[in-house]
């Protein structure tokens, strides 16, 4: 079983992020919360989770994964018509590269509507780093868990989008699949600019789930910001 | 196969290739730097960014201040916040 543990650890950080709210986190939207582990990670810490995911298949996953209050509801972003307000809001992994920049921009407008005054927003995304690995990388190659994975990236570097198709090979039928995937790599202003137009504050920008403020050689960043002026 | 699944999303895909670990990723882009030579395309050149600490030594209330200073100076927390936070690491 091959599980990354780096839900616990991202889990960890924002706790520690929200440890200096005065008002204390305790709700938690997670957007695009696939099969539940970072919403896992979040229970396990004692918040309060609701996920939202638009894959019917992934949410009955986070069911099987996640305690019984937990709500999941299935949305496509942008819509979004869970009811807040939230403490915080997450999205990880990524999630929100699967949206056009304009869809970007409405999601983050409909999730600051569902957040309290000063409400968080904290989620990661591809920096340029990434867009260039996938560009200068048509074909990756490799091993992991036992199964041998080909991914092909097809780069459009002027609509800043990549068409990614995985294949992988195992042992038993049952352990081979492809799939594709479409996704978008924002701009810094882009994100910027929503988060503004959005009603957030000023943004930290960080290397993944780190200290380490976000630098050229960032592959993901995370965008750290507040509902609201301090 | 879910879980091959979110392993695959996790550990290989374009975007996520590289995510779960930057380490899995720049392997894997070695390994196949390695095989094929006749690339032409130079890789972009990083090296002026900081390596990321590996914290282990670091004193983590030390890191803990560095984390509340950096949200304080960027505004995400305000300074009410952050006197408590701080004063909170500190034990005054």
């Amino acid at each position: 079983m091959v599980v990354d543990s780096c839900h616990g650890r991202w889990a960890a950080h924002l706790d520690e992020l929200w440890r200096a709210d005065s008002h204390g986190v305790r709700t938690v939207l997670d957007l695009c919360c696939g099969t539940g582990l970072m919403a896992k990670a979040l229970v396990q810490l004692g918040y309060q989770v609701t996920g939202v995911d638009g894959s019917s298949a992934m949410l009955a996953r986070a069911r099987h994964l996640l305690p019984p209050g937990t709500v999941l509801a299935r949305q496509v972003l942008p819509d979004l018509t869970v009811d807040g307000p939230f403490d915080a809001a997450v999205s990880t992994f990524d999630g929100l590269n699967y949206l056009t920049p304009a869809e970007f921009a409405s999601t983050v407008s409909a999730v600051g509507r569902r957040l309290r005054p000063r409400g968080w927003l904290v989620f990661d995304v591809h920096a340029d780093a990434m867009l260039e690995f996938a560009r200068s990388h048509p074909v990756v190659e490799g091993d992991a868990a036992g199964k041998r994975f080909t991914i092909r990236n097809d780069v459009n570097v002027r609509a800043r989008s990549c068409v990614t198709r995985i294949d992988v090979t195992g042992e038993t039928a049952a352990d081979t699949f492809s799939e594709q995937h479409r996704q978008y790599f924002f701009t810094d202003p882009d994100v910027r600019d929503a988060l503004s137009a959005a009603g957030f504050g000023p943004a930290l920008v960080t290397d993944e789930y780190t200290d380490q403020p976000a630098s050229r050689s960032t592959l993901r960043s995370t965008w750290i910001c507040r509902r609201g002026a301090p | 196969m879910g879980l091959l699944r979110m392993a695959a999303r996790t550990a290989v895909v374009a975007g996520t290739a590289t995510a779960v670990s930057g380490r899995v990723a720049r392997r894997q882009a070695r390994k196949y730097d390695d095989q094929a030579p006749q690339q032409q395309e130079p890789e972009p050149q990083y090296d002026d960014a900081p390596a990321p600490a590996e914290g282990g030594g670091e004193d983590p209330d030390m890191a803990r201040l560095q984390q509340l200073a950096q949200l304080h100076s960027q505004g995400v927390l305000s300074d009410d916040e952050f006197a408590a936070a701080k004063a909170k690491v500190l034990g005054i």
